[in-house]
């Protein structure tokens, strides 16, 4: 045996040690579909596959068959348990260069994508801290502007005016990304005390009034008798209120007639928020709460038109330990119903008798 | 009319808090981090009130704060920050103002706690 050959074992070796390091599991397969090599992840993460054994019968017992065809034929990346309800993975497959059509598969733990998630949080959270030191700057100076109009021609003064509006939009976002960052962390706690959600949705109108009037739109606030106060973070549940009504306005035309009603039901209270407006275009109303689903964004107002304030919005009911669901119209209107618990260590269960 | 200290790492921030300032009617000095803010008094610099930016070199808003309250316990400190404090840090400071700031709040602490 040369030198040469003594080499080659010991690459082999080598290959077959960093083959087993790989944190996902690697399965080659012969021209006939047969499993010949396997990595020692794939022992570990799938011990039902043996060298020697045909995998698409084995898959097939796993998942249906357009998954294991999408996987084998069209090479697509897919998604399955080999177990009912163990843990999901992820499968990939590759044809070998080479005469033999061999083929290998790498399959592993979706909570990879968790790590990716967990950095993308990561970094829209410093990047909401971040952009708050220029849009501190920015909404600043323009209200030092503002402050002097009288010196200024009436297009400057219009400018400035855009120049602030948009700089408190911007805030109004990069707090709404902050939220949902801090959320993937576990860091969006609640400060809870006993709150009243009548006193909530009227601080809402109030602040919210003048610019649905500047709309062309109405606002009604209707309190319930004997409103119980709950047990809830008054800022988050402020935002929910704001979130809701501010949406209504933004995608209506003038005209529209907003309503936030609050009353008592059972051992839950309910606050909607309806409009009278154009109603929602989507198939599937539960889209209303994806982040984004909304694409179009506001070009005035306070509130983004995209879909992250609802987002949100839904996140913190969830947060109280709540329900939010939506009713919509096409050309009739839009209403979010809100349910949270009078009583939160005993839930909503009770609330929920009441409602069915 | 009353002479703040503005400690806070971003010149184009300080120098707007120090517009805004002085168009009320105070007057203002200035330092870039926690251990200038203490040199500044240490050196004698009399002032009625502290305007603490949170996240800064070279000595932190909190860390100032832990070291003002020794030195200066009676002098009024805000917090003007980035994120969210959290309820120690917020029960420690006289105040708080978010940025962006609300210059209407952050006036009227000055008012009442310099």
């Amino acid at each position: 045996m040369g030198p040469k050959d003594g080499n080659g074992e010991e690459r082999a070796e080598l290959i077959k040690r960093s083959h087993d390091a790989l944190p996902s599991a690697i399965l080659t397969l012969d021209r006939e579909g047969r499993v010949v090599l396997t990595n020692a992840t794939a022992r570990r993460m799938l011990p039902m596959v043996t060298p020697g054994i045909e995998l698409r019968p084995l898959l097939e017992g796993m998942t249906n068959v357009e998954k294991v065809d999408r996987l084998l034929h069209h090479r697509a990346l897919v998604t399955f348990a080999p177990e009912p309800g163990g843990p999901e993975l992820h499968w990939m497959a590759w044809e070998m260069p080479g005469p033999e059509e061999e083929m290998v598969l790498t399959v592993w733990e979706t909570d990879w994508n968790g790590d990716l998630n967990e950095n993308r949080a990561a970094f829209a959270m410093a990047a909401s801290h971040e952009l708050r030191g220029p849009l501190t700057t920015l909404q600043g100076f323009a209200e030092i502007l503002d402050i002097q109009r009288d010196n200024l021609t009436p297009q400057q003064v219009e400018a400035v005016e855009i120049i602030e509006r948009t700089a408190r939009h911007l805030a109004v976002l990069v707090d709404d990304v902050f939220d949902m960052s801090r959320n993937s962390f576990g860091e969006l706690r609640l400060n809870l005390d006993e709150t009243d959600p009548g006193e909530v949705a009227r601080s809402v109108a109030a602040t919210l009034e003048p610019r649905i009037a500047e709309r062309g739109q109405r606002l009604a606030t209707i309190l319930g008798p004997a409103l119980p106060t709950i047990e809830a973070d008054e800022a988050r549940l402020t935002q929910i209120v704001m979130n809701l009504v501010n949406n209504a306005s933004v995608h209506n035309p003038s005209g529209t007639r907003i309503e936030v009603a609050v009353r008592r039901h059972g051992e839950a209270v309910e606050i909607v928020v309806a409009d009278d407006g154009v109603g929602l275009p989507f198939d599937d109303l539960d889209d209303v709460f994806h982040s984004f689903s909304r694409g179009e964004t506001a070009e005035e107002g306070d509130r983004t038109g995209s879909g992250i304030g609802l987002t949100l919005a839904r996140l913190l009911v969830k947060l109280h330990l709540g329900e939010i669901a939506v009713e919509s119209q096409p050309g009739e209107g839009t209403a979010f119903t809100v349910w949270l618990p009078v009583d939160r260590r005993a839930g909503l269960e009770g609330a929920a008798r009441d409602r069915s | 009319m009353s002479r703040i200290l503005i400690v806070e790492d971003s010149d184009s921030i300080a120098l707007l808090l120090r517009r805004r300032l002085e168009m009320a009617g105070h007057s203002t000095v200035r330092a870039g981090n926690g251990a200038e803010a203490l040199e500044t008094l240490a050196g004698g610099e009399r002032v009625d009130m502290v305007l603490l930016d949170v996240t800064m070199p070279r000595l932190s808003g909190p860390e100032a704060l832990t070291e003002l309250r020794m030195t200066h316990p009676r002098l009024p400190v805000v917090l003007v920050t980035g994120t969210r404090p959290d309820r120690e840090l917020e029960e420690r400071a006289d105040g708080v103002v978010k940025k962006p700031i609300d210059f209407d709040e952050l006036l009227s602490s000055v008012d009442r706690l310099a």
